[in-house]
């Protein structure tokens, strides 16, 4: 506390002015809808209603097409393209609709300008009388514009200066839109099966700056995250109130694909988010609990999904240069008159490192092409690679008395020595159909290999061989390898809705996930400088198979209750070959030959269910249970054993409010209860995941937007939690009793993680024909002091990130400083015996160690877009 | 300020105000403790205050008996050694020098450790083998380099000799301790104020063999005898050390 106690105040002082100011000027619009006196936005003057198209006509169905429409100067039409689709004969109609709509153009300071905003021609369910006759009048349609500003979906171009405090464009045939946060692919998400299920849209990822894309999840509620290990090994993620390690609580997806990979050696559901290019996340999904039949393996504390897509269309270069030699040239390509869907990107990024033994490389290259309308497919796939050294953990007593540098290495071989490599190749295709009846079938299938080797001490010289008990005192350089060839396929179909009568209506859903691994892992102890090895602690080979299956029911009870009910039950399968099973000490004579084949299944299924009451249009309160899993090591299993799976119990209540024509502020405040019937943590004298027992988890969420207008917003979350163990850990050879008391904390685990983004973006001056915009961003995250093993407590974490930029016609210049206040944070402390100091007699209490996170960076970035 | 206005603020207010109970109730409903608590207690150390004993019709009387104690490590496990116990309950690091005459009791360090139960102590007698040093090395606080130095005279009617004898206890095996798994428990707690090992200098000399001595003493009249610590009797002494009066452990608690 002490020495972070300036970076906290100066902080939160900020913290706290920024999202004050945004919040007031946001609940202001909000609640008074006054209008600008400088932007005003686009307004259709009369859109005539388009007719129900013939072809429809036997389905009956309501639908709505979404448009990206651009407008000269004039408030001429420039250009119609369909964002969302509802089918060929709804689309041919809505873009024969639009260009006979009258429109008046967007204006700055009275003067007209080009704009380019988003519409919804919205089709009505035709009547039984209009169903009567072929000479009934047409069916009438409505259009409604959507709002614009900042629109994650990218509604908005650079030249829309379009504000959500302007009169709202409508005529009689024009509705009000539901705003831009409900537009493009963010409307398509089904309503949220929890209180705490946040979609975290672009503007808000991209507020604060961020080295990459799994960065961006700092800004999700209950979120903290850092790459303690070096750039090629896993971040470490925290989410409310988990220790996630490298992924083991949280299902990750990007594009669909699950990233997680069972029975990883360096930590169950070992995800390395690396690869996906920041540039072409659209939003992130994440789902904090388990309440969806579609959450599976590790989403135990929720589920976080990467939505790929890029809405600037063209070419882009982006280079960025700054602090320790950090370089990273990007290059996306995104072709125009595709969806945005559609785009193929690479990048490569070097760095010296912030400090000894740090530097790395890493590349890689990802593309995604859709296309068909009626059936969207959807392929996706990317290659990814990075090598990097690792500082290691530092004891805390050391870096006191000077012996090492924070953010340094110990001057010692095995030390220096630590690295890690990690490459992966995947493939996937989606398909998804949106029937004319209602119904929804989608069907993926992928492929993908993983590749991770890391060599990293932990403790020190603690270790001696169990090959030859004689040698000892070589350095405890665990390296490990895994390599994961994986396969996966899964479908779903929801029905048609069924509307037995008027206020009632639902559907049901059936849905399967399958995959099939496999692993090959090996655990050595290795001598640096050599890398001679002198003790095998792992070699396996495993099969692990995971089939899941959900039903899962939806059903509305008028416009006010929606009800989610539905069950998952998922069957693993494991075939271990422990190629040093049984293994024969030294000091006995071998009467057999090492080596042991074991093989266990096991059963996982759960109820999710959910109960939204929206009594007003801007309150939704939200309750839910449910409850997942977590497959086990495979390696830890016996021979037969029915898989003891992390059973985990999850309620949610909270409430969503929204305010303002757009949701310029919205506010989710909810309270939840986890309980696990078999929780891990980290062990790091064996660099891997160890089980403690089980554990509750107690606390509430409050997550606030406010974007009052355009190029304005910010974004202030406020995560607690009680984790406690409820029971003595399991006992051991070495601890037979482990300490234990009522109400004991979970190691690891922050009890408040504070987090704000806001982001300020204004045209600054003309230059030539084009303004030129302006922008800050700021990140601020807060961690409180967490609990360690053995009754010790890290220091809080308190970090500051802001950019500027600047951007005209297609050239952007970004100026961006991580931790701003330079604080000697740790990206992850520890509590664990190890001996850095040969030549002394070793301790054996646990003591504090960390791993330094990266002081003030300073980067530059220079895009050019064509 | 119009209708809409109105009712829009009632909203929010309405929205904040949730949020705040909600958080009211679910903060203020917990608190919470870290579980184990780190524990500091002095060790002292101390002999039963014989200093003569007799054997075989020997009368002997030990005038030096400095014994070198630590580091020592306590477990939760009641046979501990390097591998067993990777983690102590406590450990002191600290090496001292017991004066194995005297009962008052003598500082020989700090021990540290956390709340827990301790079922075995293993420790060296002042010199460790170090996991990456190819010898044993003693610390820089053992009695001349050595884990024990004992003086004494021995007196059998008219006959009488000095004697010394400098032994060192060292592990067997690169990077293990001497004295493995030695029994003591305690409920390691924060009253614990002071950890007392007793170290019983007269029954480690039970069973040496003075007739023997005395022939060897016999051989240089007049001077002290320094006995052999590769000799059986410095064995007899050896085995009192490490199996067969192993220094006791005592723990006071406030």
């Amino acid at each position: 506390m002490r020495a972070v106690a300036p970076y906290l105040l100066n902080s939160f002082a900020l913290a706290s002015l920024a999202f004050a100011c945004t919040a007031l000027v946001a609940a202001n619009t909000a609640c008074a809808q006054t209008p600008s006196t400088e932007l005003r936005p686009p307004a259709v003057i009369d859109a005539p209603a388009p007719a129900y198209p013939e072809a429809e006509r036997t389905a009956g169905r309501a639908a709505d097409v979404e448009l990206r429409l651009t407008l000269d100067a004039e408030g001429n039409l420039a250009e119609a393209t369909i964002v969302r689709s509802a089918g060929q004969a709804f689309d041919a109609e809505a873009l024969q609709s639009v260009w006979s709509w009258v429109f008046a153009p967007a204006t700055r300071g009275g003067t007209p300008i080009p704009s380019t905003f988003n519409a919804v021609v919205h089709f009505d369910a035709p009547t039984p009388e209009t169903l009567a006759g072929t000479a009934s009048p047409p069916v009438a349609a409505t259009a409604s514009t959507a709002g614009a500003s900042s629109a994650p979906s990218g509604s908005v171009t650079a030249t829309s200066p379009a504000v959500t405090d302007a009169p709202p464009a409508s005529t009689n045939a024009v509705e009000d839109a539901a705003g831009f946060a409900a537009t493009g692919q963010v409307a398509k998400l089904p309503p949220p099966r929890g209180a705490s299920e946040f979609v975290v849209e672009r503007d808000v990822l991209e507020a604060a700056p961020h080295h990459e894309a799994a960065d961006m999840l700092r800004a999700v509620p209950g979120v903290f995250i850092a790459r303690p290990e070096g750039d090629a090994v896993a971040h470490k993620v925290t989410l409310r109130g988990f220790d996630a390690d490298h992924g083991q609580d949280i299902a990750f997806t990007a594009a669909g694909v699950p990233l997680n990979q069972p029975s990883h050696i360096h930590g169950q559901g070992y995800t390395d988010l690396g690869f996906i290019l920041p540039e072409a996340v659209r939003y992130i999904r994440v789902r904090e609990g388990v309440y969806d039949p579609l959450q599976g393996d590790f989403a135990v504390a929720g589920s976080v999904d990467f939505d790929l897509a890029v809405e600037r269309r063209g070419l882009r270069s982006r280079s960025t240069y700054g602090s320790f030699s950090t370089f990273r040239q990007l290059l996306l390509w995104a072709p125009e008159g595709q969806s945005d869907e559609t785009f193929a990107g690479a990048s490569y990024r070097q760095s010296d490192g912030f400090g000894q033994n740090r530097a790395s490389r890493s590349g890689g290259a990802m593309a995604q092409y859709s296309f068909g309308d009626d059936w969207r497919v959807t392929m996706t796939g990317w290659v990814f690679g990075a090598r990097a050294g690792s500082a290691g953990v530092l004891r805390r007593e050391d870096i006191d008395a000077g012996l090492v540098d924070f953010h340094d290495t110990y001057p010692d071989a095995t030390a220096r020595a630590q690295s890690a490599f990690s490459s992966q190749a995947v493939l996937a295709a989606h398909l998804e159909h949106d029937g004319d009846d209602g119904s929804v079938t989608e069907a993926g299938l992928w492929v993908g290999t993983f590749n991770f080797r890391s060599k990293l001490n932990f403790t020190g010289y603690t270790r001696r061989s169990t090959f030859d008990p004689a040698w000892i005192g070589r350095g405890d350089l665990i390296e490990q390898h895994n390599a994961d060839l994986a396969l996966g396929f899964h479908a779903r179909y929801r029905t048609p809705t069924y509307e037995p009568v008027e206020w009632a209506k639902g559907s049901i859903e059936f849905g399967l996930s399958t995959r099939v691994d496999n692993i090959d892992q090996q655990q050595n102890l290795l001598e640096s400088p050599q890398n001679q090895t002198w003790d095998q602690l792992v070699d396996a080979s495993i099969t692990g198979a995971d089939v899941g299956a959900w039903v899962d029911a939806h059903v509305d009870l008028t416009k006010y209750v929606q009800l989610h009910g539905g069950v998952r039950a998922d069957a693993l399968f494991y075939d271990v070959e422990d190629a040093l099973g049984n293994f024969i000490p030294a000091i006995r004579r071998e009467s057999y030959i090492v080596g042991f084949r074991r093989n266990a299944f096991g059963l996982a299924a759960g109820p999710r269910v959910s109960v939204t009451v929206a009594p007003v249009e801007w309150m939704k309160l939200i309750a839910a249970y449910g409850q997942g899993f977590r497959s086990p090591q495979a390696r830890q299993l016996q021979d037969g054993e029915t898989a003891p799976y992390t059973k985990v119990h999850s309620g949610d209540l909270g409430a969503r409010f929204s305010f303002g024509r757009n949701e310029e502020l919205t506010l989710t405040t909810a309270a939840y209860l986890t309980k696990l019937s078999d929780d891990v943590a980290f062990e790091p004298a064996e660099a891997r995941v160890e089980r403690i027992g089980p554990t509750t988890r107690v606390g509430g969420v409050f997550y606030a937007t406010a974007r009052p207008w355009r190029g304005w917003l910010s974004s202030l979350s406020v995560t607690y939690v009680h984790a406690t163990l409820d029971a003595p850990p399991p006992a051991t050879a070495d601890n037979p009793t482990p300490a234990f008391q009522d109400g004991q904390l979970l190691p690891y685990v922050p009890p408040w993680v504070v987090r704000l983004d806001s982001k300020v973006e204004e045209p600054l001056f003309s230059l030539g024909d084009d303004a030129v915009y302006g922008s800050i961003g700021a990140g601020v995250s807060y961690l409180s002091p967490r609990p360690l093993p053995f009754s010790e407590f890290a220091d809080p974490v308190a970090l500051v990130d802001a950019s500027m930029g600047a951007r005209w016609r297609n050239l952007e210049l970004n100026i961006e400083a991580y931790n701003l206040f330079n604080s000697s944070y740790a990206a992850s402390e520890y509590s664990f015996v190890s001996n850095w100091d040969p030549g002394a007699a070793p301790s054996r209490l646990p003591a504090r160690h960390v791993a330094a996170g990266a002081p003030f960076t300073l980067l530059a970035s220079l895009g050019v877009r064509l | 300020m119009s209708r809409e206005r109105t009712v829009a603020r009632t909203n929010f207010r309405v929205a904040l105000g949730t949020c705040l109970l909600a958080w009211l109730t679910t903060v203020g409903a917990t608190c919470g403790d870290t579980g184990q608590t780190h524990v500091t207690a002095e060790v002292v150390g101390h002999g039963v205050g014989d200093t003569t004993f007799e054997s075989a019709g020997w009368s002997v009387t030990l005038t030096r008996a400095d014994v070198a104690f630590g580091p020592a490590y306590f477990c939760a496990t009641t046979a501990a050694d390097v591998d067993l116990c990777p983690a102590a309950v406590a450990e002191t690091l600290d090496v001292g020098v017991v004066d194995g005459l005297s009962a008052d009791l003598q500082p020989l360090g700090i021990l540290e450790g956390d709340t827990q139960t301790v079922r075995s102590a293993t420790y060296d007698f002042g010199i460790t083998w170090l996991a990456t040093e190819p010898a044993p090395l003693p610390a820089r606080e053992a009695p001349g380099g050595h884990s024990a130095r004992f003086l004494g005279t021995a007196v059998r009617g008219a006959d009488s000799f000095d004697f010394a004898l400098d032994l060192d206890i060292t592990s067997a095996n690169q990077g293990d301790i001497a004295i493995r798994g030695a029994r003591t428990e305690h409920e390691l707690s924060t009253r614990t104020e002071r950890l007392e090992v007793t170290v019983d200098v007269v029954a480690w000399w039970a069973g040496v063999d003075f007739d023997a001595l005395f022939a060897d003493a016999a051989a240089a009249p007049g001077e002290r005898l320094v006995i052999d610590p590769n000799g059986l009797n410095a064995g007899v002494v050896r085995t009192g050390m490490t199996s067969r009066a192993l220094p006791e452990f005592t723990w006071i608690d406030n």
